[in-house]
């Protein structure tokens, strides 16, 4: 990749679409916004991406969340 | 967020996020003390910033257990696994990306064309109205001598 967007959106099947998410999020995107009509795992979904950093509340909770699992 | 059994120790410390995502990856060692499987659930709005960070942490979303997201009540509840992304995934992600560096970079060149294209403009117009000063003088400078001439 050479250039990088600040924003960027994936559309299709949530599952494939999420499994594109999590690989953005380790290149430093994260969740701007998320359209989804129902909650069928294969309904279409929009999730729209931006670069940036977590939230540090959202990076505890997610610990918190491990440390619960 | 799902209470389970066991209690796993994450060791990463994480509190101050870095600018570049890969400094924030956990070890080997770090993700063997992780438990496989998290889920979290709540409001979309705490759960999807929070799946964010464990997604840097080096979880997935569970291809298995789609994510259940219900609009009426704005919940979500997502199923995270440890372990990378399928190539599938990765490669649909990066054309995701080049698709939308590419639409930023046609955008950022029609903008500066544009500006480029007001500025030209600009200062042609300056041009007009510098070549029309200089003929309204001119002609005022004209009609002053025409005067002079008539009251000699």
């Amino acid at each position: 990749m050479s250039a990088v967007p600040t924003q960027l959106t994936l559309t299709g099947p949530s599952v494939s679409v999420f499994q594109q998410a999590a690989y953005l999020c380790t290149q430093g995107f994260k969740f701007a916004d998320w359209q989804m009509d129902q909650a069928i795992p294969s309904y279409q979904c929009t999730l729209i991406m931006v670069l940036g950093k977590v939230d540090a509340a959202d990076i505890a909770a997610a610990k918190k969340a491990i440390g619960q699992a | 967020m799902t209470k389970a059994a066991t209690a796993a120790k994450v060791t990463t410390d994480v509190t101050a996020v870095p600018a570049a995502p890969e400094a924030m990856a956990p070890t080997f060692l770090d993700m063997s003390k992780q438990p496989r499987t998290v889920v979290l659930s709540g409001m979309t709005y705490n759960v999807f910033p929070q799946s964010v960070a464990l997604a840097r942490l080096g979880y997935v979303y569970d291809a298995a257990m789609p994510p259940m997201v219900y609009p009426q009540t704005n919940m979500a509840i997502l199923h995270m696994t440890l372990g990378a992304p399928d190539e599938f995934a990765v490669r649909g992600a990066r054309e995701a990306v080049a698709d939308a560096a590419a639409i930023e970079e046609r955008e950022f060149l029609k903008s500066v064309e544009a500006a480029a294209a007001r500025m030209i403009e600009d200062q042609a117009k300056a041009a007009r109205k510098t070549q029309q000063d200089a003929e309204i003088a001119a002609a005022e400078a004209a009609l002053v001598a025409l005067k002079k001439a008539a009251a000699a």
